[in-house]
């Protein structure tokens, strides 16, 4: 693999953190969004990952899945409960899920597919951890009107998504005129 | 401790103070002692961004009827729960944002490459965060497609600032007074008081 020199290098680490700040601007934007249902949320931050995908590599986008999970952690004071624990797993196997995906299926996939894959794979994990830390076999009660909440929102995520990766032009800019 | 990561670190511990303060009244003068504080530190305040965000996210939690009607306006009922719960949400927003920018005014450090994402990460947050933020729907994708490349136009005046930026160890005792006045307004709500 071509290494990258010191100029590339910095280049790469200023995209990073700016989707991982983005990312975090969007997680804090989402917090004003009322909740017609208890744990219903968009997952904006998401869309910032989901743009990682398209233009960042394997290493890169798992630096930026760090970075979401501990700015978040610190940024809404989440970072010693059991809260960043379900976002540390909920996030991790979501973006590795949403990260073959989009290796594997490239463009026969579009971001509302990733969006929902993600979603899916993001509450399951909750779900597992909820029923192994919080709730015992109860937890299993929750799991289908929390899926279907989670189908619904990750398709309007997708959607945007979509829409963003088509009108973006840093987005254009950075992949060019791929995303 | 760096003297950079000083607002950061009394920013961690006044963090629980607003994020669990249930009680209004008191969640209110912690907003108000955060936009103090920012004008302490130097920060322009916008305020018409923040009574459009107060108003917008109050009525918009209006929709979701709940405990005593306080009044009928156009067939839309007005719940004292739903007020209540609305201002407490968008007075929570403002605090966090605000308290957020404390945190990150002087441009945190932490060591190692991950540290170095870590800090540019917030320097680039606070950016997202002291731009006025767009108030049309169908103008969301553009307006977040700017804010982003106005960013990353910033990236080396960050860094440099990052590099330039002095130490103030000996500062340190002035951010304990903030915590100290903050941990304060949280324990109004344990006087009873009938607010």
């Amino acid at each position: 693999m071509m290494s990258l020199s010191k100029e590339q290098q910095n280049i790469r680490v200023t995209e990073i953190a700016l989707l991982g700040a983005f990312a975090l601007f969007l997680s804090t934007i989402e917090m004003v969004i009322p909740r017609p249902l208890p744990y219903m949320r968009i997952g904006l931050a998401n869309l910032s990952v989901m743009l990682g995908l398209a233009m960042l590599s394997t290493r890169e986008y798992f630096l930026l899945v760090l970075l979401k999970i501990l700015g978040q952690g610190i940024i809404h004071g989440t970072l010693f409960s059991y809260v960043f624990l379900f976002s540390l797993g909920g996030s991790s196997v979501s973006a590795l899920g949403m990260l073959l995906l989009y290796r594997c299926l490239g463009r026969q996939l579009s971001f509302i597919g990733i969006s929902v894959s993600g979603a899916f794979l993001s509450n399951l994990m909750q779900i597992t951890l909820a029923r192994l830390i919080l709730f015992g076999r109860s937890a299993w009660l929750i799991a289908p009107p929390f899926l279907a909440v989670g189908l619904v929102t990750s398709v309007i995520l997708g959607l945007f998504a979509q829409q963003f990766s088509i009108r973006s032009r840093w987005l254009a800019a950075k992949t060019g005129g791929a995303g | 401790m760096e003297g950079r990561n000083i607002p950061l670190a009394a920013g961690l511990l006044m963090l629980p103070a607003l994020v669990f303060q249930d009680a209004l009244l008191p969640l209110a003068l912690q907003v108000l002692f955060l936009i103090i504080l920012q004008l302490v530190i130097g920060r322009k305040i916008r305020f018409l961004p923040n009574i459009i965000m107060l108003i917008s996210i109050t009525v918009l939690n209006l929709f979701q009827a709940h405990g005593r009607v306080l009044a009928d306006v156009i067939g839309m009922q007005i719940t004292q729960g739903a007020l209540e719960i609305g201002l407490r949400r968008a007075l929570m927003l403002i605090g966090l944002i605000y308290l957020s920018r404390f945190m990150v005014f002087r441009k945190p450090r932490f060591p190692g490459r991950i540290g170095r994402l870590l800090s540019l990460q917030f320097a680039f947050y606070e950016g997202f965060l002291s731009r006025r933020p767009s108030l049309k729907p169908q103008q969301i994708i553009e307006h977040l497609d700017k804010l982003l490349m106005e960013q990353e136009a910033l990236a080396e005046e960050f860094e440099t600032d990052s590099r330039a930026a002095r130490e103030e160890q000996q500062r340190a005792l002035l951010y304990v007074l903030p915590v100290i006045l903050f941990w304060a307004l949280f324990s109004v709500k344990f006087l009873e008081l009938p607010f």
